[in-house]
């Protein structure tokens, strides 16, 4: 997904206009992306919108300006300060990856909270976030002050979740005998491959069609 | 990589580069130098950074701490991109969360005489492979960097092209290329920090994952005989260069029950094979080749193929071709030689 498409989905969520299973998947991109952190905290609007308060209406260039920070542009609002702090310090998915921000906006150098914005606290549509997934890790893991969330997917979609990780059980092992910049590799790979599914959905006797043998003489137990 | 911002932080003065600096005095100023050089900031450096894995044209943005405390490695690698999955290394475990599929593989390690601290055993028998130049000097994200290319002689290994960073020995970025130079796959850093001391809380996980399905083995520090795969595995015909350099049996996460696994090297590259009993509900008729499933993880090669009634998973960071070549060459004992369909023997 590229940014502009990433910011259409972000104006749509503010909008209340995105679908409840793509609101977790942006949720927890929210939670772990630096970047789309920062445009949340750009614009104070990440604490309204979980607490689902009764609100006002959007502001109609909302996502105009969503889309502008995206891209890098110098579209800001002001604000008071304590909005600010009043949003950082609210619970859920994606308010607790403004909770670091301070840390997070240092380290980037992006726009210190006090150079900032706050300015309007849009408010409302109530987010079709699954709240009963959302889980937050106790404030002792790392000190309440980088506290992170997380969206886990619902607990009943844990169905065919098993094989994958039995591929993977494999990687990692190797990754134990490989050399240091493999080992990287490999990791990287098993975090960035959702792939590392090599067939699901079937037993270890049957072969996937695309696993065509090279001298084209196996066939799956089920084709000859 | 407009964004790449790389700073070797005053922290890193605690590290001593001064003894540092005098002690690669010693180090050839030369690709095998270099490359020495960024073993050793590898296995002794502090470090955390943010680095863009690319390979088959898909990009994740992936996150790194590193500490190396004594003997003991504590490392963190998580995506900051969609899945959420993060493989962390801490406390004599590597533990692998899976968010996306609530589940979370725990390995016990490191696993004894098998746990490689070398980056690149380049001697003499592996100059057949690989050919180590040097390239023209360039930058990375603003750094000044040594380019060392160390080039495959056949298409049955990949080669590297690193680009090593002159202050700090670290590598800033990677590209892991085939015999006709195809870049296979690439890791670059944009933000990298040297750190003196990194705390226990960095080696956190971000999820909860208390409800996950965890999968670990009950960790017995010894295989009994019932658990002993049957039979002795060997490799006749193996593609060159590579060779045995272990052999074990031990569990796996999840898997319940002992594995034989083989580690093939060329020096450079490394296979694991991965043999245990599972006989197949329908015997195969004579002379009909095993099936086989290649599987693609990153640039790595994964296959798995039966041979005379044992599932076979082998999985490397080499060409297809070779990790199914080197399938193909496993026999059981004296017994003849499974046959693995593609398998090539050489």
């Amino acid at each position: 997904m590229n940014q502009d498409e990433r910011a259409s989905q972000l104006s749509a969520m503010f909008d209340g206009e995105l679908p409840a299973a793509e609101c977790e998947l942006l949720s927890r991109r929210l939670a772990r992306d630096e970047q789309l952190r920062a445009v949340w905290s750009r614009y104070s609007v990440i604490g309204a919108a979980l607490r689902a308060e009764p609100v006002a209406q959007v502001r109609p260039d909302f996502a105009r300006r969503v889309s502008a920070a995206l891209a890098g542009g110098s579209a800001r609002t002001r604000v008071r300060r304590g909005r600010v702090l009043r949003g950082a310090a609210l619970g859920g998915a994606v308010a607790a990856g403004v909770a670091g921000m301070a840390i997070l906006l240092l380290r980037n150098g992006l726009p210190q909270h006090d150079e900032a914005l706050t300015a309007y606290v849009p408010t409302v549509h109530r987010l079709a976030l699954p709240a009963a997934a959302a889980v937050t890790r106790p404030a002792t893991a790392r000190g309440s002050a980088e506290q992170v969330s997380y969206v886990v997917p619902p607990a009943g979609s844990v169905n065919n979740l098993a094989m994958p990780a039995v591929l993977a059980e494999y990687v990692v092992a190797h990754s134990e005998v490989s050399s240091p910049l493999a080992r990287r590799s490999l990791i990287a790979a098993l975090i960035a491959s959702e792939s590392v599914q090599p067939t699901p959905a079937l037993p270890f006797n049957v072969t996937a069609p695309d696993t065509a043998p090279v001298n084209g003489a196996a066939q799956a137990d089920g084709q000859r | 990589m407009a964004n790449a911002r790389i700073s070797a932080r005053a922290t890193a003065g605690a590290l001593g580069w001064v003894s540092l600096a005098a002690s690669w005095a010693v180090l050839a100023d030369d690709p095998r130098g270099w490359l020495e050089r960024m073993e050793r900031a590898l296995a002794t450096r502090n470090y955390q950074g943010t680095f863009v894995h690319e390979q088959d044209g898909q990009t994740e943005t992936l996150t790194i701490v590193h500490r190396v405390s004594g003997n003991e490695i504590a490392e963190r690698i998580a995506s900051l991109d969609g899945s959420g999955r993060e493989v962390i290394r801490h406390n004599g475990e590597l533990t692998a969360y899976f968010p996306d599929q609530r589940v979370v593989l725990v390995e016990s390690g490191p696993k004894e005489g098998l746990l490689l601290t070398e980056l690149l055993r380049l001697d003499t028998a592996a100059s057949d492979m690989y050919r180590l130049s040097e390239e023209r000097p360039t930058r990375v994200s603003g750094r000044a960097a040594h380019v060392v290319a160390v080039v495959p002689l056949d298409d049955l290994r990949y080669g590297y092209r690193v680009w090593i960073d002159d202050a700090s020995a670290m590598p800033l970025k990677t590209q892991l290329r085939s015999s006709e130079g195809r870049v296979v796959e690439q890791l670059v850093f944009t933000e990298l920090s040297l750190h003196a001391r990194i705390a226990d809380a960095a080696f956190l996980p971000a999820v909860v994952a208390r409800d996950y399905r965890w999968l670990r083995h009950a960790a017995p520090t010894t295989v009994t005989d019932s658990q002993m795969p049957a039979g002795r595995w060997e490799a006749a015909g193996l593609p060159h260069g590579f060779h045995l350099t272990a052999n074990s049996t031990q569990l796996l996460a999840g898997a319940g029950k002992a594995v034989t696994h083989l580690v093939f090297s060329d020096g450079l590259a490394s296979v694991s094979v991965f043999v245990e009993p599972e006989p197949r509900r329908t015997p195969l008729p004579p002379g009909v080749p095993a099936p086989a499933t290649m599987t693609n993880v990153g640039s790595s090669s994964a296959l798995q193929t039966e041979v005379n009634g044992h599932k076979v998973t082998a999985i490397g960071e080499v060409p297809p071709a070779t990790v199914r070549a080197i399938a193909g060459s496993l026999r059981e004992g004296l017994g003849p030689p499974g046959r693995v369909a593609g398998g090539t023997r050489r």
